[in-house]
């Protein structure tokens, strides 16, 4: 015999299909109009394409009836109470990376080296130079440098790595302000040279280290008009931003070190950033005090070539990129903090700390 | 397709509409359940669905093989061929970089340089749950406790959406049946299946995704330049992510299958109210404890060959068990360790029991310090797991000793009640949680649906922007 609609499961009501749906519906439809705003604006992020197309033409209309209705209040006060900025606007991009935090290096203590950190390769080569370098400051322990790691996912490894390395140095402070899926190409998500702006003065970094470009092919979107990515109006448009956030580094910084993408596993992916890294060498061969440092070599093998798995200096054969086939692993970001640190540390003369 | 992604409610709505219309024909439902899990799947990577697909020919063939075969020899040599068939994949797929790797170094080592470099490969999503899901049904056909299910309904069984790329790890005798009995429309145990989803997504989003972006990745990626008193909270909050987010997509997955009218086992059952690491191993990861309890420790002979034996077995199971997580030797460590407390816990168990002495007596206090240990044996095990080297590792841990005068910028208030709840919520009796699910249930449908929109808002603005994959898709 079938059981009743009543039927209970330890006391609770079971549900004909029917109701589920209408609830399911009604849990959906509502949910929607009262996050519309953050929809929309995770619509608006999408990389260009149909996909983001359709998600910003059905969500634009949504979040207008839902702003008519009022039912984007509770989400405003909610999100008003948490401190959050409101939806609608575009610098509150924390995405799961979190707020940005200094680490200094504790008085006195001396923590133990990343233990990956040995197995990483110098790409570039150095001379032991110490003593005053020629129009930088000179740095102690006393007075460290201050040193700043900004960019998108692909600092999320290569910036704690950069910091462990860096503080093995003894003179060097430093932080690192990454933001996922971020770059110069969608101010419209998170608005880099508006955040430079705003924290330059408060960090106040003798040297900073900026890799960006990762999430930089797609198109860009100016007044409403998209402008396809490879296009000649797209790179006049690229070099601008490249050198504004330069410029922007350069008020406080005295350096900038401008890190290059590397080789990617996908062919067509390399060639794009191939492009955007001809453009980061340019807008650096302009300016004198920008140092672009080419990463190509670094992460390619023996045959030029994409691979996952790299040989260290000590002979390891050991996995420098993620299954993505872009990201680096935390032995591919060693070996790029080491490369980069070797840089700075040639330039600003303590290679002998190293 | 993440759960908690507006993709995969489109995609659900659109699933559960076909699966009750269908579900009165079964043989156009089950294309309809295998073509919407295919989708599932391939939204990750078209051509994982290439290797999903293979599995399930091969497997089906091995069962199909083993039902039919007369002599025990040929039973048993089908089961090999199964069982290296699914290693093999397992082994391609997962541990050849590993184990290439560790074999150049340990050359290297005594001066001969092998010029070998793993394959370029992808690791399948959720590889090791459906190769697992798929033995177990080889040898429960092997067993007789199950017979091979049609072609159809076992490729329907190993690819289910829900459960497919990070379980539970269902098997074939808590399945198939449920699709042979007919699944009333009218029976659906909404309630409980709303609050799983609902409750996953808060884990996931509010405690996890919070607690990874705001001390455990900070600390874990560089731990030197923490005090003493960060790591030992990130420690905490790693036990609590992980918890979170591994116990949030089993709650969805449940969740999901309860509305579709189907059961899946339990997968965690507050395990940091542990007593011990024996009884901790009976709350964590249920379905994978049983499998390795069931398919590598009772067939190693488990405890009924001696002592020693035992000890071995358990060593073996929890340093496979570990290897299962990932081709590295941390989680070979994470596995040893446990494998070495369940083996301590039993010789002192055993201990008590040869001179004649009784079990100790219940008491609160006692219970309380067991927990209290059990959890920080199991946090402890988790800095190997969480680590991205033994040198990170062992870097966090001796953080604990040192750096104590010095500040704890990472621990905010958030952060603080963000563990605390975590740990709490352990502690929430089952009869209130089904208390309110009662309540719950007599609800009108409009109201219902109120409720669950406000509660996902709350969640949406509790949680960071954006969704991190669950950690163990990885695995």
């Amino acid at each position: 015999m079938m059981p009743t609609k009543h039927t209970l499961v330890e006391g609770r009501r079971v549900s004909p299909a029917g109701h589920v749906l209408l609830t399911g519906f009604l849990f959906l439809g509502l949910a929607t109009f009262l996050n519309a705003a953050a929809l929309l604006k995770t619509a608006e992020r999408q990389p260009a394409g149909a996909v983001r197309t359709v998600a910003v033409g059905i969500m634009d209309p949504l979040a207008d009836i839902s702003g008519v209705l009022l039912l984007d209040r509770p989400r405003r006060l909610m999100d008003h109470a948490l401190g959050k900025a409101p939806a609608a606007t575009t610098d509150d991009a924390e995405v799961v990376a979190g707020p940005p935090v200094t680490i200094l290096r504790p008085e006195g203590d001396n923590p133990l080296p990343g233990s990956t950190s040995t197995t990483s390769v110098p790409a570039s080569t150095t001379t032991t130079t110490t003593g005053p370098p020629a129009g930088l400051r000179e740095i102690t322990p006393d007075d460290p440098m201050m040193l700043w790691i900004v960019g998108d996912s692909f600092v999320e490894l290569f910036g704690p790595a950069l910091q462990n390395d860096a503080d093995d140095t003894g003179v060097i402070e430093s932080e690192v302000d990454f933001r996922f899926i971020s770059g110069l190409v969608r101010p419209d998500y998170f608005d880099w040279p508006a955040h430079l702006t705003g924290r330059l003065p408060e960090v106040q970094p003798d040297v900073a280290v900026a890799l960006y470009g990762g999430n930089d092919g797609q198109a860009i979107f100016v007044g409403g008009r998209e402008i396809p990515q490879g296009s000649e109006e797209w790179y006049e448009i690229y070099h601008q931003r490249v050198g504004e956030v330069m410029d922007l580094l350069l008020t406080e910084a005295a350096r900038v070190y401008w890190v290059g993408l590397p080789i990617m596993r996908d062919d067509l992916f390399t060639e794009v950033v191939s492009g955007m890294n001809r453009v980061f060498e340019e807008e650096a061969a302009e300016r004198p005090d920008v140092v672009y440092l080419d990463t190509f070599a670094l992460f390619s093998d023996e045959n030029g070539e994409y691979s996952t798995y790299l040989k260290t200096r000590s002979g390891d054969l050991l996995d420098m990129r993620t299954e993505d086939g872009a990201h680096l692993t935390w032995n591919g970001a060693y070996r790029l903090s080491w490369y980069v640190l070797n840089a700075i540390a040639d330039d600003w003369g303590f290679t002998d700390r190293l | 397709m993440l759960f908690p992604t507006v993709q995969f409610a489109i995609f659900f709505v659109v699933v559960f509409l076909g699966h009750w219309l269908l579900s009165p024909h079964p043989k156009p439902w089950r294309w309809f359940i295998l073509a919407a899990s295919y989708f599932f799947y391939g939204f990750w990577d078209w051509r994982f669905t290439g290797l999903l697909a293979g599995s399930t020919l091969i497997n089906q063939f091995f069962a199909v093989r083993i039902h039919a075969a007369r002599s025990p020899r040929a039973r048993r040599g089908y089961l090999i061929g199964a069982i290296a068939a699914n290693l093999g994949v397992l082994g391609f797929f997962k541990y050849h970089g590993f184990l290439l790797t560790s074999v150049v170094a340990t050359l290297d080592k005594v001066g001969i340089s092998l010029d070998a470099r793993p394959l370029e490969v992808i690791l399948p999503v959720g590889i090791s749950f459906f190769t697992f899901q798929a033995m177990s049904y080889v040898i429960d056909v092997f067993r007789e406790r199950l017979r091979p299910a049609r072609w159809l309904d076992f490729a329907v069984y190993l690819s289910f959406f829900p459960q497919l790329v990070a379980g539970p790890i269902v098997r074939g005798g808590e399945f198939l049946p449920q699709m042979e009995r007919p699944r009333d429309p009218r029976r659906i145990d909404a309630s409980r299946g709303f609050y799983l989803i609902m409750i996953g997504l808060a884990k996931k989003i509010v405690i996890a995704d919070f607690l990874a972006s705001h001390i455990v990745d900070r600390v874990f990626a560089s731990p030197g330049l923490h005090s003493g008193p960060e790591a030992l909270f990130a420690i905490y909050a790693y036990a609590i992510q992980i918890y979170a987010d591994f116990s949030a997509y089993s709650d969805i997955a449940i969740g999901i299958a309860l509305l579709m009218g189907l059961k899946f086992p339990e997968n965690f059952n507050a395990p940091y109210t542990a007593v011990s690491i024996t009884d901790f191993w009976r709350r964590w990861h249920m379905t994978l404890s049983r499998w390795l309890r069931d398919y590598l420790y009772i067939p190693l002979g488990g405890n009924q060959r001696g002592r020693l034996l035992t000890y071995r077995n358990l060593m073996l199971t929890m340093l496979l068990g570990g290897l299962w997580h990932g081709a590295a030797w941390r989680f070979v460590i994470w596995g040893g360790l446990h494998g070495l407390w369940l083996a301590l816990e039993r010789l002192v168990v055993e201990g008590r029991r040869a001179r004649g002495k009784a079990p100790l007596p219940d008491a609160w206090w006692r219970r309380s310090l067991q927990r209290v240990g059990t959890f920080h044996l199991v946090c402890f095990a988790w800095v190997f797991f969480r680590a991205d080297s033994l040198g990170t590792a062992w870097t966090v841990l001796g953080r604990l000793f040192t750096g104590w005068g010095e500040g704890a910028t990472l621990l905010t208030p958030a952060v603080l009640v963000a563990i605390a709840v975590g740990l709490a919520a352990q502690y929430v009796p089952r009869p209130a949680v089904n208390h309110l699910l009662i309540g719950f249930s007599r609800l009108r449908p409009a109201v219902q649906g109120l409720a669950l929109a406000f509660t996902l808002m709350i969640i949406d603005a509790l949680g960071p922007e954006g969704v991190a994959a669950f950690i163990y898709f990885q695995f």
